[in-house]
Order: structure tokens, then C-alpha cells, then sequence
């Protein structure tokens, strides 16, 4: 029987662990929410649900696996890590556009970010490891990539017409000056 | 990716693991898997390293191939 992850480096079981119990301790965070209102008496558990079984995964795959990393995996952790901090700024930015004066709702608020932040991070990081670059499926990429380089180099005779009449547009304001 | 490699065959033609070669080039099984599979395009030096243990050209080793435009 083959087992799940047998194929990964150490790097990307620890991302792939991390991704599940991210999605794990949010679900059971939003349902908990949903149900009780949010109260705080269980908040430790959520803290521990993310905690212990990240402690456990990394302790046994750093005790069973290869350690070694290199570009790849550095490359590739940089790039999903940027998606997330780039997630939980922009989450950060309308926490403190909306401000609220409720301090666990803040908290709450803070947590389902940050466990949204870490989920976008590992499943980019996960996805750069199968090999591909973006989140959308490879042809629709493909597609996008090919249509930008093709609005330069080959434009259609509108985007052209277009172009000239921004460009004399400009030339008249040159001018006027 | 438009840069595509012979490794395989010239791992092959050698009789080199794809282990052997990690251990060359300081970079893990995977990543040589990557590469090997159009999946990865290493770091320039990584790409050297590889073509100093084949003790090829870096051109026989690694091929460009330029994305097509689609013509309107």
C-alpha cells in the first residue's frame, strides 16, 4: 500500500500537513462560531487544535524523512509565503478601516486571517511544488499569458487605432505646452 | 516552461541515478525530478552544475524554446 506523501520531500509534507490542519481548525473554528456566538472559554482549544498536531507532524516527518532542502524549496516557500503575507496585510488594512470596538470579535476576526493567510500560503506552496505557476489551471494561464504578449506584438487594427490616437493625443498636449 | 533538457537521456546513457545526481548537483531527488520533467527550471548555477557533471556544453543540455505568438 502506498503511503500518502510518499513521493514529497520534507518540505512539502510539512506544507501539506500544515495545509490540512489549517482548513481542520478553521472549520471547526467557524462552526464553534456559528454555534455558541463565539465563547471565549474555548478559545485555548483552537490554539492547541492548530498546535499539537503541527508539533506532532513535524516532530515524526523530521524524525522519518529527509531534512535537506534547496533553491526549489526556498524559492517556492518564498512564493507562497508572499501570497499570505500579502492576504493578511490587505486583511489587516480593512480590520483597521472598519475598526471594531469589541475586542473578541477583533480576535476572532485576527484568527480567521491568519489561519486564511496560512491556508493561501501552503496551498501555493503546494501547487508551485506539482509544477505549476499560478492558481488558475496551466492552459487558462497559457491563455492569458498569450493574449497579453499578443496585445503588444500583434495588435488588432482597434488597439492599434487606439494606440495612434492616444499618441496624438499626446503629441497635441506636448505641444500646447 | 519553454527551456527543455536531454537529463534523462544523459543520465541514462551513464547509467546515474536520479539520487547520484542530486548528490552532485546539491539539490534534493525531487528537485531533479522537476527539472527532468519540464516542471522546474533550475537557478543558472544549478543548470552549470549539471552540465559540468555531464562535462557538456550547457546548449546540449538545456534547449530554449521560444514561446509561439498566436497570429491574428
Amino acid at each position: 500500500v502506498r503511503q500518502p506523501f510518499a513521493g514529497y520531500t520534507y518540505r512539502q509534507k510539512e506544507t501539506a500537513i500544515r495545509l490540512l490542519a489549517n482548513l481542520v481548525v478553521l472549520a471547526a473554528f467557524v462552526v464553534h462560531h456559528a454555534l455558541y456566538h463565539g465563547t471565549r472559554k474555548y478559545y485555548p482549544f483552537f490554539f492547541l487544535a492548530f498546535a499539537v498536531p503541527m508539533l506532532y507532524a513535524n516532530v515524526t516527518v523530521w524524525m522519518r524523512a529527509d531534512m535537506s532542502t534547496d533553491d526549489r524549496d526556498i524559492e517556492i516557500q518564498t512564493g507562497g509565503d508572499s501570497q499570505g503575507y500579502f492576504l493578511l496585510s490587505l486583511g489587516i488594512f480593512f480590520l483597521l478601516m472598519y475598526p471594531s470596538d469589541n475586542t473578541p470579535t477583533l480576535a476572532n476576526k485576527l484568527f480567521v486571517l491568519w489561519m486564511l493567510s496560512n491556508i493561501v500560503a501552503s496551498g501555493k506552496q503546494l501547487r508551485l511544488y506539482a509544477g505549476h505557476r499560478s492558481w488558475f489551471p496551466d492552459s487558462f494561464s497559457e491563455w492569458l499569458r498569450r493574449r497579453s504578449r499578443n496585445r503588444i506584438e500583434n495588435p488588432t487594427p482597434r488597439q492599434r487605432e487606439m494606440a495612434t490616437r492616444w499618441m496624438e493625443r499626446e503629441q497635441r498636449r506636448k505641444e500646447r505646452k | 516552461v519553454s527551456i527543455r533538457n536531454t537529463i534523462r537521456d544523459l543520465r541514462a546513457a551513464r547509467s546515474m541515478t536520479q539520487q547520484d545526481l542530486a548528490d552532485q548537483i546539491f539539490v534534493t531527488r525531487q528537485t531533479v525530478i522537476a527539472i527532468e520533467g519540464d516542471k522546474y527550471s533550475p537557478s543558472l548555477e544549478v543548470a552549470f552544475r549539471i552540465a559540468t557533471v555531464f562535462g557538456l556544453p550547457l546548449e546540449q543540455v538545456f534547449q530554449y524554446d521560444p514561446p509561439k505568438l498566436r497570429r491574428k
